[in-house]
Formats: C-alpha cells, sequence, structure tokens
C-alpha cells in the first residue's frame, strides 16, 4: 500500500476556501497534505480523520529562502501556540492544520486577511494573469482576423490552430481569473467593514480542463504532423522547451538544499536560466539546421498531386516548382504553382488541393472558395463561377471563372473530399481533365 | 469609505493595546484576550502577529526584551493617546446612547 500520493491540483492562487475545503477532505480520506511543488502536490497517508486547514499569505516569503526567516518562523510560532502546525508552504503561502475540535481561525480580522492576500497576489500571479492577458489579446485578435479573413487558411494550418485556440484560452483563463479575483476583492473588502469574511471561488475545473485541453492540442498537433516529416523536429522543440522548467527548478532546488543564502540563489538561478535560455535556443537553432538540412522543412517536388509535363508535351525539367503544404486535423491544403524558368512562352499552372478531413466543413470550404474573386471585383474587372460540365474532370461539381465574361481557364472542382482550384493559360482538354481527376483520386 | 489607519481601532486591536498597557510577550496575548472578555474576543495568530508588526511600524508599540524568537512588547506614548482616544470615543458612544434612550443599562 502506497504511503505517498502525488497529484497535479489546479487551485487559483488565492482560493483559500477551495484549498482548505479539499484538504479536509484529503484528510477525511487519510492523506495529508506534505508537499507543494510547483507541478504536483505530495500527500501523506496518515489515520482518515477531522482535521482544519488553514491557507495564509506571507508577502515576504519567496522561494529562494533555504529555511524559514526569522520571521517566518516567529510566525509559525504564534500559529503553533494555538494548535495550528505548519503543513508546508511554497512561494508567499503557508498551509497550517489544526486536529483541535473547534481551535481559533489563524485569521480574524478580514481586512488584515485581504490585505495580506492583495500583497501575495500583486507580487505573484497578477503579473503573469495581465501578461497573459494582453499576449491572448494580441495573438487572439490576429487569430480571429485570419477566421474571418482567410478562414480556410486557419483551419488547415495545424499550427495556426494551435497557436490560435492557446491565445484564445489564455485571454479566456487570464480574464476569468482577473474579473474573479477583482470582483472577490470588491465585495470582500465591503464585508470586512463589518467584520464579515467572503469565500473565495477558483476555478479548478476550468485549469484542469485548459490543461488537458492544450495536452491533447499538443498531442493532435504533432499527430497532424505525421505527413510533412516535421513530427520529429517538433516534438524534439517540445520536449527542449519543457526541459526548460525542471532544470531551472533543479538549480533552485540544489542551491536551496546546499542552504545558499536566497539572495546568490536568487542571482544563480537567474544566471541559469539566461545560460539555460542560450543553450536552448542553440539547441533548437541546431534542429531546425537539422531540419533543414535533411528536407523535413520542405515538400518534395515527387509529392507533387500532378505536374505540368503530366499533362503536356512539354519537359518540365527546368520549371520553377513552387509547392507549399498545410495539414491540420480539420483540413489539408496542397498548393503548387509551376512556371517556366526561361522560356516566357511556356505554359505555367498553379493549382490549390484543399483536403476536407471533416465532412460538416465540406460545404463550408466550397462556399468559401466559391467566393474566393469576390474580393477581386471591381475598377474593370468581373469575376464569375460558372457551372460546367463535371463529368469530363470525373468530379461531382464543376465551375469555371469568367473574367468580364471570358473564360479565365481557372475552374473549382469539387470531388469526393478534395476541392480542387487550377489556373492554367491554355485551353484543358478532356483528356487533360480526365488526368487530374485520376491524380487527384490516387492523392 | 474605508477608515483611516487606527484612528478607530476594531475590538481585536482596542483588545491587544489594552494587554499591551503592561509588558507583555506577544504571543500571550492570545491567551489573555480571551481571558479578559469571558471568551468573547479571540484573537487569531496570523491577524494577531500582523498586528504587533504593524503597531511597531506605527510606533504604537515597541520592543522591550526578545528571548529567542520571543518577544516583550508595552505601549509607546503614541499607543497610549491613541487607545484613550479610543476608549473616550467609546464612552460617548454609551453617553449618547443614555441620553437618547434615556435608560443606563440595555436590557
Amino acid at each position: 500500500m502506497k504511503d505517498i500520493k502525488r497529484k497535479v491540483e489546479f487551485f487559483t492562487f488565492y482560493d483559500r476556501t477551495g484549498i482548505e475545503k479539499h484538504l479536509e477532505r484529503m484528510a477525511s480520506e487519510g492523506w495529508l497534505l506534505e508537499k507543494m511543488s510547483a507541478f504536483h502536490w505530495t500527500y501523506r497517508r496518515i489515520e482518515p480523520k477531522k482535521i482544519h486547514f488553514s491557507v495564509s499569505y506571507y508577502a515576504t516569503i519567496t522561494d529562494f529562502e533555504p529555511e524559514p526567516t526569522e520571521q517566518q518562523q516567529a510566525f509559525n510560532d504564534f500559529c503553533e501556540h494555538s494548535g495550528w502546525k505548519l503543513a508546508t508552504q511554497t512561494v508567499q503561502m503557508q498551509v497550517f492544520y489544526n486536529e483541535n475540535e473547534n481551535p481559533v481561525p489563524i485569521e480574524t480580522d478580514p481586512m488584515l486577511e485581504i490585505e495580506n492576500i492583495q500583497r501575495s497576489v500583486k507580487k505573484t500571479v497578477l503579473v503573469s494573469y495581465f501578461l497573459m492577458l494582453f499576449l491572448g489579446f494580441i495573438m487572439g485578435a490576429g487569430f480571429v482576423s485570419t477566421m474571418l479573413g482567410d478562414p480556410i487558411l486557419l483551419l488547415s494550418s495545424a499550427s495556426r490552430l494551435f497557436t490560435g485556440m492557446w491565445s484564445i484560452l489564455a485571454l479566456a483563463y487570464s480574464l476569468t481569473e482577473l474579473i474573479t479575483y477583482f470582483t472577490w476583492r470588491r465585495k470582500a473588502k465591503k464585508l470586512a467593514e463589518q467584520g464579515v469574511f467572503l469565500e473565495t471561488r477558483g476555478h479548478r475545473r476550468l485549469g484542469f480542463a485548459i490543461v488537458v485541453f492544450m495536452l491533447m492540442s499538443i498531442v493532435l498537433y504533432l499527430i497532424s504532423l505525421a505527413d510533412s516529416g516535421l513530427q520529429f523536429y517538433m516534438t524534439a522543440y517540445l520536449l527542449i522547451l519543457l526541459a526548460g522548467f525542471p532544470l531551472v527548478n533543479g538549480v533552485k532546488s540544489f542551491l536551496k538544499k546546499k542552504k545558499v543564502k536566497a539572495g546568490t540563489n536568487k542571482a544563480l538561478t537567474f544566471a541559469a536560466s539566461f545560460t539555460l535560455a542560450f543553450v536552448l535556443t542553440g539547441a533548437l537553432t541546431a534542429v531546425t539546421i537539422l531540419g533543414i538540412q535533411n528536407g523535413a522543412f520542405e515538400h518534395n517536388s515527387k509529392n507533387l498531386p500532378f505536374t505540368i509535363g503530366e499533362l503536356l508535351d512539354v519537359d518540365d525539367s527546368d520549371y520553377l516548382k513552387t509547392h507549399g503544404k498545410d495539414d491540420s486535423i480539420l483540413l489539408g491544403q496542397h498548393r503548387s504553382s509551376q512556371h517556366p524558368n526561361t522560356d516566357e512562352h511556356s505554359p505555367t499552372m498553379q493549382y490549390t488541393v484543399t483536403e476536407v478531413k471533416m465532412p460538416f466543413l465540406y460545404d463550408f470550404v466550397v462556399d468559401t472558395l466559391y467566393h474566393h474573386y469576390d474580393e477581386w471585383k471591381g475598377w474593370n474587372s468581373t469575376y464569375e463561377y460558372k457551372e460546367t460540365d463535371a463529368t469530363s474532370w470525373g468530379a461531382s461539381k464543376a465551375w469555371e471563372l469568367y473574367r468580364n465574361g471570358e473564360s479565365d481557364h481557372a475552374f473549382l472542382i469539387c470531388y469526393d473530399k478534395y476541392i480542387l482550384e487550377i489556373s492554367v493559360d491554355w485551353e484543358l482538354t478532356a483528356e487533360q481533365k480526365q488526368i487530374i481527376g485520376n491524380k487527384i483520386y490516387e492523392e | 469609505m474605508p477608515r483611516a489607519k487606527f484612528q478607530t481601532l476594531t475590538e481585536q486591536m482596542y483588545y491587544i493595546l489594552l494587554c499591551l498597557s503592561s509588558e507583555c510577550y506577544g504571543m500571550d496575548i492570545m491567551d489573555k484576550v480571551p481571558q479578559m472578555t469571558d471568551g468573547r474576543v479571540k484573537v487569531g495568530s496570523g491577524t494577531l502577529y500582523n498586528l504587533l508588526e504593524q503597531f511597531l511600524d506605527a510606533d504604537m508599540i515597541k520592543e522591550t526584551k526578545a528571548e529567542g524568537r520571543r518577544r516583550c512588547y508595552i505601549l509607546t506614548d503614541k499607543g497610549r493617546e491613541r487607545l484613550d482616544n479610543e476608549y473616550k470615543r467609546l464612552n460617548s458612544l454609551v453617553s449618547d446612547y443614555q441620553r437618547l434612550m434615556g435608560k443606563e443599562d440595555p436590557q
């Protein structure tokens, strides 16, 4: 039977009510809090019993002191005098427990407690919340503007979706925490004037949901990279970045164990973070260079669904071929353009194949692509898609683009789960259309 | 409107200062206050610790001796003046009540 239990907890920093209730329940189930770290809380097995818990905020506690300062020890002495034993402490927060039936609470003046919480919140989480809010807002605005302007580009790029969703989550989370905190503080101060304490309210479930969502999105992101050859490199990126946190934490803990003074520990830990940041950036750069050398960031032209040489009797080995591929769990997009390198009179071709991986998006994608040329209208040009024979393409639906009433040799073709936009500068024959259709099906 | 610091005293502040009219160990105040008030007023350890720090900062009390981490305090003239002011304020509350309600003891 295990005597130690480790749990990842998602409490809001100042949610003393939530933390106390949770710890009381854990004790009644036979688990007493022993340690709080940045990653998890450790519980020790005890005889199940009713124990009271109290969370105190002490703005002068830093995480670099090798031992409690004299002030902290004096504070602990006061608490011990009234039966409150220190369970553990972390940055600016101390957790006490009391086994007496009706102990006098540690805090009996609500206004003083609010002042302490306010000071500690200001020194710890408030800056992070505001920073998260700012970044979330800037990146979220970019996400929303791309969503409105070019939804297909966004939905077909795992990285864009990934950063967009994360920024919106960061925005939602920081906003929720900030609103809840300032609302609590305002109400709590009003009640404190009458000597009444106000319970705190945290967002434990929201915190949990966000962490689960973040982990899931990382996994989905990595899965969506499977075809592109980037998977290995992005996994390496993430692992290198993740390695930074335990390493810096390890330096701090090691120095604490060696009883190094708080100031020296702080300076050395910061120095270690900077050094590590340089080393990790170096490692990331090395990974990137390695990736470029191995062609992981490029798409091999052999992967092009079809080339101009397969349609016309031309030697396209000298052609300039640009191509890009984006993939997400929702959509995939393969963009290609093929232009002659020297001879300006040789034919050119460009096309985009959009793969709809989630059927519910199909109509939306077709509709968006159909209206792609709407914004090009004006001046002296008019663009219009006219329905054309789909069977010659082996497709279910096809439109041809007309500019000022004349064919522009551009088409929008709907296959089962692929939608092709193609533009050429010659008259496509039925045979060429058939070849394209077959190539798309092969894809 | 939040009240100005120590302009008026809460019950807990009042009794802590009252305890320190004579030299007293900080920690002992936790036991003394309930004794003085028949258990009506209790001061939590955190609240007491914080208030002692604030009274020291405001020069209302001073440290007289230290035995390890145990420290003894006593009121300063400023602290005594604040306590007297509070006593007078409370007395005026009582006399206002008596004058208006026309009786001495609220039964």
